[in-house]
């Protein structure tokens, strides 16, 4: 009986504690451009940027697209994939504890990164990132995309959307 | 009410709340049924519950990551040029600006479609002169098709098919399961010791080694072993879905197979050695296909194909 009612508090102790995270619903930009759009669609307007790391607070979610606001009070629909759970710490804020974990916090700038490419570099000269930045410089626009598909007659099929 | 009667009320209490939070925790990121991305997305929410850790100054011994899908879409993004830069080291560029502004056109609208529409650095395309019918896909987004393989494609919509075929190896980050998980333990490892400091040179050399590896082990399977079957046919799924989210014909994919099949030479060095035989794949992609209408292209489209690639 007693065991009864320690595991039924905890329970309810658990399920606190997930509804009051997942209503904070607060989420991380943790690609390099994170742009908001008018409508959940990947066609969508751009309504404006969020960078790298910045905290968006999570308004409504329809399928992969979230309606979120930016700490600037942007709000914008954002595909999930340019959003982490995690709390993405910038390494120039020097704020991170070496307790938290990789389940909680994502480092910027640590692990693989540009110095340890600098590295690499030196140590294999005979390999070029020439073509690597150039065709990083190809970038297409989503006005150019919809020129694109008008031009070449490209329509989704009946009730498909984009 | 029997004290074992309470018991087994409590335990179905408790099973029902495990299973509510296998059900919920992964909902906002986890959308496919991939088992370690289920997994994680458990892992994630579970963590949330315990509070004010990033705050303590006490070092635990948590691992920082233990697989592939801990790998961040930055590192990632360090991963795929290093790969980019080694396939360039083996292929020359087609320095076409016209067609490769075309095949980008294509390209990044097609992955805008995709289920990972935003990945660190985002999507970005290179024809590269070879006469080899092939295409490589570099984690994170960095795309190469050949002037062999486009030569292939009879219409923008083959071409639309093979891009898309590759996006779907970036979305499944197919490339990033590649590295062995020794190196993966060697690099989270050090995160782990090293997070509030910069590295230093004897630091800076085992990461490097480690990523040196696993660049090793990313384009020896692009460019000589090739994914298994089941990556592949998940390669080609995702296709059909990014041609028919964007309006292309997804039964393109099966024509340009086709005309693949009948230029391999069996036993050759491109694509027939890191694919599955264009058969088996067609095979595999009907009943997928089995649902969607078939279209033509349109005369506007062919026509804009067909001068981009004329000169090839």
């Amino acid at each position: 009986m007693k065991l009864g009612r320690i595991l039924l508090v905890t329970g309810f102790v658990m399920l606190l504690g997930t509804t009051v995270w997942s209503d904070s619903g607060m989420m991380s930009v943790q690609v390099r451009e994170g742009r908001l759009r008018s409508s959940p669609s990947f066609l969508g307007a751009i309504v404006g940027p969020v960078a790298y790391g910045e905290r968006v607070r999570n308004i409504e979610q329809r399928g992969e697209w979230l309606d979120v606001k930016s700490p600037n009070n942007l709000t914008g629909w954002i595909h999930q994939s340019a959003l982490t759970s995690k709390l993405v710490v910038l390494s120039s804020s020097g704020a991170v504890s070496s307790s938290a974990n990789s389940q909680e916090i994502a480092l910027a700038g640590k692990g693989f990164n540009e110095d340890v490419e600098r590295q690499y570099r030196s140590d294999n000269s005979r390999i070029s990132y020439a073509w690597v930045d150039h065709m990083q410089g190809y970038k297409v626009t989503r006005d150019q995309m919809i020129a694109f598909l008008d031009a070449g007659k490209v329509k989704p099929p009946q009730g498909g959307q984009r | 009410m029997s004290l074992l009667t309470k018991l087994r009320i409590t335990l179905m209490l408790h099973f029902a709340l495990v299973i509510s939070l296998l059900f919920f925790a992964p909902c906002q990121k986890a959308r496919s049924a991939d088992l370690s991305d289920f997994t994680q997305g458990l892992g994630d929410n579970l963590g949330k519950v315990l509070p004010g850790r990033a705050g303590s100054a006490i070092k635990v011994a948590i691992a920082f990551g233990k697989s592939f899908q801990d790998i961040t879409p930055e590192q990632e993004y360090y991963i795929g040029r290093a790969v980019a830069a080694n396939v360039l080291a083996v292929y020359r560029p087609k320095a076409d600006e016209r067609l490769n502004l075309y095949v980008n056109t294509l390209g990044q609208t097609l992955a805008a479609a995709s289920d990972r529409p935003d990945t660190f650095g985002g999507y970005h395309f290179l024809v590269l002169d070879s006469p080899e019918i092939n295409a490589f896909a570099a984690p994170g987004g960095l795309i190469f098709v050949t002037t062999g393989m486009i030569r292939v494609c009879k219409t923008e919509d083959e071409l639309a098919a093979v891009l898309a075929h590759e996006i779907s190896h970036v979305v499944g980050k197919h490339g990033l399961r590649a590295i062995r998980t020794s190196r993966l333990t060697e690099a989270f490892s050090m995160m782990a010791s090293e997070a509030t400091k910069s590295y230093g040179s004897p630091e800076l050399s085992r990461l490097t080694a480690a990523f040196g590896g696993s660049i090793k082990d990313i384009t020896s399977t692009l460019m000589r072993n090739g994914y298994s079957r089941s990556l592949e046919r998940e390669a080609d799924k995702g296709a059909v879905i990014i041609l028919e989210r964007v309006g292309y014909n997804p039964h393109a994919l099966v024509d340009m197979l086709a005309a693949m099949k009948k230029q391999l030479k069996p036993g050759g060095l491109d694509f027939a050695k890191t694919h599955p035989d264009p058969m088996d794949r067609i095979a595999d992609i009907r009943p997928v296909l089995s649902g969607w209408p078939a279209s033509a292209p349109s005369a506007q489209r062919q026509r804009r194909f067909h001068s981009m690639v004329a000169s090839l």
